[in-house]
């Protein structure tokens, strides 16, 4: 079964959608959650999202 | 381009409406002749007669016995839709037949398929058995609408509207407060919207019914198979009961809301509704209560969406709406019925890019 998941996150306004894949994806709205769902693979990456640090100045375009 | 998906099976009508006289009903913007034979099946077949199209629905067009005998200048149709006579001649042209539509009688309604006949597989048509298990009672009625049937996808799928337009019947604040979760099976093409209240006020409609009082738990699951059957799955019960590890649930009320959304043209809808219920099963109070409330309830959808459908027959092109949480069931079935009426981008403006796998 491929299933496409749209929970609102708790206690905030915000999307989260979860790909059939296992990819997630959290936004503000819920066509802006579509997109990225129908979107896969684009953007999906399975492995969970990473843990968001600052990035040292100098470094590389954020991807 | 049209917004009505095809090969797709409709609800033309409940059973209890067809007997053994000629019954017409508007279908996707095909008008249909339906009968039911001695032998007790539905036949569906066009409507216009292939002479002059006289409407074989129209008196003094007649059925006997098995066969329907059009007004104007008598051809004779059997229930297969042949042309078995006509006027002042032997010879019966070979093409004179009637468009015949598969039918199937199911769960107390008259599904039709509309679309290519070899198409039609009545193992697709989705179910709905509570509408006829001995274990329910169900009270059900048909509204016309004046507005196209994605009007009516969205109010049904986006169950905040309750809080605003059925204040006093089935709404409550904590509808439109509580945030909902949306899934899309992609394969079985169904949209699920779950609302689960656990600590919420109780509207009248399942105050009067249930007999609970004071705070409820309400949990509303959405379940909806474009084009046509839209499911509610409505569990009331005292605050903090839940269901039993085995999925039994026998201190829970549970009401089954049924809609059958039916084009009849790009600018109307059949709304069938129907209330299943597992408690008070012989209580006619109750059953008469949760049909005149049902029925009101609809007409109130019924009253906004027929303004709502004026308002956009005449407003000038791209006007661009906004969406937000609540929507998202709503912007999913868009989506699935955008995909099966062979459309790149849903209606009013939303766009939906295409499905990738
Ligand atoms: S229109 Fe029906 S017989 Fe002439
Ligand atoms: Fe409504
Ligand atoms: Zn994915």
């Amino acid at each position: 079964m491929r299933t496409l998941r749209v929970v609102w996150v708790p206690g905030g306004d915000l999307l989260r959608g979860i790909c059939h894949c296992g990819a997630e994806h959290v936004a503000e709205g819920p066509a802006e959650i579509w997109e990225w769902l129908l979107g896969h693979p684009d953007g999906h990456d399975a492995a969970p999202p990473p843990v968001l640090v600052a990035a040292p100045s100098g470094a590389g375009a954020a991807p | 381009m049209s917004s009505i998906p095809r090969d797709q099976w409709y609800v033309a009508a409940y059973g209890r409406e067809i007997g053994h006289d000629l019954f017409s009903r508007t279908i996707c913007g095909e008008s249909i002749l339906f009968w039911r034979t001695r032998a007790g099946e539905v036949t569906a077949m066009s409507d216009r007669c292939v002479h002059r199209r006289f409407p074989l629905s129209q008196a003094p067009s007649r059925l006997v016995e098995d066969q329907v005998v059009c007004g104007y200048h008598g051809f004779t149709y059997g229930a297969d839709g042949v042309c078995v006579a006509v006027p002042g001649q032997t010879r019966v042209p070979r093409t004179a037949r009637l468009k015949r539509y598969p039918v199937v009688e199911q769960d107390s309604f008259v599904w039709v398929w509309i679309g290519d006949p070899a198409k039609a597989d009545a193992a697709r048509i989705p179910r709905a058995p509570w509408l006829v298990s001995p274990d329910y009672t169900t009270v059900s009625g048909m509204e016309p609408l004046r507005a196209r049937f994605g009007l009516l996808v969205d109010n049904l799928l986006d169950l905040s509207h309750e809080t605003y337009l059925h204040g006093g019947y089935i709404g409550t604040p904590e509808v439109a407060a509580t945030p909902i979760t949306t899934e899309v099976d992609e394969e079985a093409g169904i949209v699920y919207v779950s609302r689960h209240m656990d600590d919420a006020e109780c509207p009248p409609f399942y105050a009067k019914s249930t007999g609970l009082t004071g705070r409820i738990m309400r949990w509303q699951d959405i379940e909806y198979t474009p084009p046509c059957l839209y499911k509610l799955h409505s569990r009331i019960a005292p605050l903090g009961v839940l269901p039993n590890p085995d999925g039994s649930d026998p201190d829970a009320f549970h009401v089954e809301v049924v809609y059958a959304i039916t084009p009849e043209t790009e600018h109307s809808t059949h709304d069938f509704w129907a209330v299943a219920r597992d408690f008070a099963l012989d209580d006619q109070g109750v059953s008469d209560f949760l049909a005149e409330q049902n029925r009101t309830v609809v007409l109130q959808d019924v009253a906004a969406l027929d303004v709502l459908e004026r308002v956009i027959a005449t407003e000038p092109p791209g006007y661009q709406e906004l969406s937000i949480n609540i929507d998202t069931g709503g912007l999913a079935a868009r989506r699935l019925l955008a995909r099966m009426a062979g459309q790149a981008t849903a209606p009013s403006g939303t766009a939906v890019p295409a499905p990738r796998s």
